[in-house]
C-alpha cells in the first residue's frame, strides 16, 4: 500500500474511526493508528476494506478498554466523558451535538456501534455484520431498535406516526 | 408503513429515509487528533520489509569462514598432568645425584661400630694448627662423605680390636732396642 493511497483513507476514514473506537475506550486515536498501522504491514490488502479496518479498529478498542480497566477504573469513567464525540452543527436548526452524544452514550454498545458504522462510518448493515460478526438482519434489528431510542430520548417524533 | 421488514432473517433492504438518522448523519464526527505526519513516519518505518544486504551477506560469509578455519587448524590440546608428590622424595636441587655405593661396602650398623670401635677424638683437632696433614685430611673425607655418603669410608684394616683412625697418617714403627742374642741359640 502506497503512502498515497493510505493518506487517503486516513484523511476519509479517521474521523469516522475514531469515532467508532470511543464507544469503547478512552484512546481512540492510538487504536487507530495501530489499525492503519496493521493494514500497512499487511503484504496484501483486505478484500474488503472497510469491514476489515472497522473489525481492527473495534478489538483494538475492546482490548484497549479492559487493558485500561485494568489498570485504572477511572479511564473507562474517562472515556463515557469523552470531550466530544461531533463537531458542533453549523445549522441551528438540526440536532445539538451534546444532546446527540448524550443521548448516544446511553444507548447500549451494541447497538450505539452499529448506529455509528452505519450513520458516520457510511458501511452497509452487511460490512457491519462482517466487522462485528453478526449477520445482516441482526445489525438491521439493532440499528432500528437504536433509532427508536433515540428518538425516545431525543423527544424526536415518530415518523411513521406522523404519517398516521 | 414501517420500515422494519417481516422477515429479519433475510439481508434488510437498505433504509428508508428517516429525519432523525438523517439529521444524526449530519453531525460531523469530531476531527480526529490523529497526528497524520506521524502516523505516515510510523507507516513508513512498518512497511519496511527486512532486506537483506551485500554487506551483510559478506559479513555474515567471512565470520563463517573464519569460525570454520579456526575449526580446522585447531592446534592439539596441551593436557597438564599434575603428579602428586611422594611422601619419601626429597627435594629436586641442581646438585647432581651421585649414584648410591655398592651395598658390600656400606659400613655395620652405627650402634655395633660404636659398640665395637671406639671414636676417634677429634676434639684435638680444633686446636691443631690449619696446615696440619691430619686436619686436611679430615676435611677432605668429610667433604666427601658429605657428598658421595659413607660408601666413600675405606674398610677397617683388622678385625675386632681398635685400629687407628683412618684419616690419621701413617706412623712409621718406632725403632726399638736392637734384638739381644738369644742364649738358646747358641
Amino acid at each position: 500500500m502506497g503512502p498515497e493511497q493510505l493518506g487517503d483513507l486516513v484523511d476519509r476514514y479517521a474521523a469516522a474511526l475514531v469515532l467508532y473506537a470511543r464507544q469503547w475506550c478512552a484512546c481512540p486515536e492510538d487504536v487507530v493508528q495501530t489499525a492503519f498501522l496493521k493494514l500497512v504491514r499487511l503484504r496484501t490488502p483486505p478484500d474488503n476494506l472497510l469491514p476489515w479496518l472497522y473489525r481492527v479498529v473495534r478489538n483494538g478498542a475492546i482490548d484497549a478498554s479492559r487493558a485500561a480497566r485494568r489498570r485504572h477504573k477511572y479511564e473507562s469513567a474517562a472515556a463515557t466523558a469523552a470531550p466530544r464525540w461531533f463537531a458542533p452543527s453549523d445549522d441551528p436548526t438540526g440536532l445539538d451535538a451534546r444532546s446527540a452524544a448524550e443521548a448516544l452514550a446511553e444507548l447500549p454498545v451494541e447497538i450505539r456501534e452499529i448506529i455509528v458504522a452505519h450513520l458516520w462510518g457510511g458501511l452497509t448493515f452487511e460490512q457491519i455484520a462482517q466487522a462485528v460478526g453478526s449477520s445482516a438482519a441482526t445489525c438491521y434489528r439493532r440499528y432500528a431498535a437504536g433509532l427508536e431510542l433515540l428518538r425516545h430520548h431525543l423527544g424526536a417524533v415518530c415518523p411513521t406516526s406522523r404519517k398516521t | 408503513m414501517s420500515d422494519v421488514p417481516q422477515d429479519l432473517n433475510r439481508p434488510p433492504p437498505a433504509p428508508g429515509p428517516d429525519p432523525l438518522a438523517a439529521a444524526l448523519a449530519d453531525l460531523q464526527p469530531a476531527p480526529a487528533e490523529l497526528n497524520r505526519d506521524r502516523l505516515m513516519f510510523a507507516a513508513g518505518a512498518a512497511s519496511q520489509r527486512p532486506v537483506a544486504r551485500l554487506w551483510m551477506l559478506t559479513a555474515g560469509f567471512l565470520a563463517a569462514m573464519g569460525f570454520a578455519a579456526g575449526m580446522y587448524v585447531r592446534p592439539s590440546t596441551v593436557v597438564y598432568v599434575e603428579r602428586p608428590p611422594s611422601a619419601g622424595a626429597p627435594a629436586r636441587s641442581a646438585v647432581p645425584e651421585v649414584p648410591p655405593p655398592a651395598p658390600e661396602r656400606v659400613p655395620a650398623r652405627s650402634e655395633e661400630r660404636e659398640r665395637s670401635e671406639p671414636l676417634p677424638d677429634l676434639r684435638g683437632l680444633s686446636q691443631r694448627p690449619p696446615g696440619d696433614p691430619d686436619v686436611a685430611r679430615w676435611l677432605r673425607v668429610r667433604n666427601d662423605v658429605l657428598a658421595a655418603g659413607l660408601g666413600l669410608l675405606p674398610d677397617r684394616g683388622s678385625r675386632g680390636g681398635p685400629s687407628a683412625p683412618y684419616y690419621a697418617t701413617p706412623t712409621p714403627p718406632k725403632p726399638g732396642p736392637p734384638p739381644q742374642p738369644r742364649d738358646d741359640q747358641e
